[in-house]
């Protein structure tokens, strides 16, 4: 599974740093999450994309304690 | 899933990984439950702010045990591991120069490649040279692989002296985080000895003139395993 995971990420649209960053992802989650992943970005393509910013965004907000952005995350998420 | 409560506050008991993400998880998909799909989504996006709270774990823990380094005229970035604070900086950088580059468009790294190559020939092109092509062209093709192999010397000198360090995470008081920083922490240190030690199966690529990745496929011996590690080194010059 992790195979196909690094094909379809190295296939989407991303920097080195955000590539470098799911790697890193897929090598500390488990594998129901990797299905999860897995089968959320076969349906949707551009869906990495989505969750790479979402991701980004998560690490900004909790490294600058800023919850107001958390909270707006948060919130977004509950429309998917 | 406040944010105090999932990140800022340690936890109550310690409690081992599988038990804490199962918690997580539940907490997550109970209660909202109405479909299927919407479940799956909320898992993985809970399996993301884990992640993103490791990570910003690491950060804030680096952006601690640097700051009385600020004085050096260039400060070196040794990996994706350990100097996360760079790193943000970088995405940052990458979200501002995606804006500059075109609204509508997402970022595309050749485009940024191309963009420098055209500024550095622009530079060439002075008026007091003739124009040619070809030549010009060698010689950036010949200066961009000077400039790759300085620094890969410099992130392969950087990650023998990473080696010798150790890593203190005792400052993290979730132990849910400290242990997951810990984990990381170890497999780039596995990916960092594959590369100091068998230089030639890593495989390097340059990202701009002052970013190189190191990427390396590799087996763990405990595990029998196989994983890919992204070394990232990159120099940000002192404004």
């Amino acid at each position: 599974m992790e195979r196909a995971l690094i094909k379809k990420i190295d296939a989407a649209n991303l920097s080195a740093l955000e590539h470098a960053l799911w790697m890193s992802f897929i090598y500390m989650s488990n594998e129901e999450t990797l299905g999860l992943l897995l089968e959320e970005i076969t349906n949707d393509p551009g869906k990495i994309e989505y969750l790479t910013n979402n991701m980004t965004a998560k690490i900004k907000a909790i490294q600058t304690r800023d919850a107001v952005s958390w909270e707006a995350i948060v919130k977004e998420e509950e429309k998917h | 899933m406040s944010f105090e409560n999932t990140f800022l506050k340690p936890s109550e008991t310690e409690r081992p990984r599988e038990n804490f993400e199962a918690a997580m998880l539940n907490r997550e998909a109970g209660g909202e439950g109405s479909s299927e799909k919407k479940k799956k989504m909320r898992n993985l996006f809970l399996a993301i702010s884990i992640f993103a709270g490791s990570f910003a774990g690491n950060l804030m823990l680096e952006k601690n045990a640097s700051a009385g380094e600020k004085d050096t005229d260039e400060k070196i970035s040794a990996g994706f591991s350990y100097n996360q604070n760079d790193l943000i900086k970088k995405l940052e950088r990458d979200e501002e120069i995606r804006r500059e580059m075109s609204p509508t468009r997402p970022y595309n790294q050749e485009d940024l490649i191309r963009n420098l190559k055209e500024k550095e020939a622009a530079k060439e092109m002075a008026p007091t040279r003739p124009y040619n092509q070809q030549e010009l062209i060698r010689s950036l093709d010949q200066k961009e692989s000077e400039r790759k192999q300085e620094l890969y010397q410099r992130a392969l000198a950087g990650i023998k002296n990473e080696l010798q360090r150790e890593a203190n995470y005792s400052g993290i008081k979730d132990s849910f985080l400290r242990r997951s920083a810990e984990e990381n922490y170890k497999t780039k240190q596995l990916g960092m000895k594959v590369i100091a030690d068998n230089p030639e199966k890593a495989t390097v690529k340059m990202i701009d003139q002052n970013t190189i990745v190191i990427s390396v496929a590799y087996e763990n011996p405990e595990t029998g395993l196989s994983h890919h590690y992204d070394h990232i080194y990159q120099i940000i010059e002192k404004k």
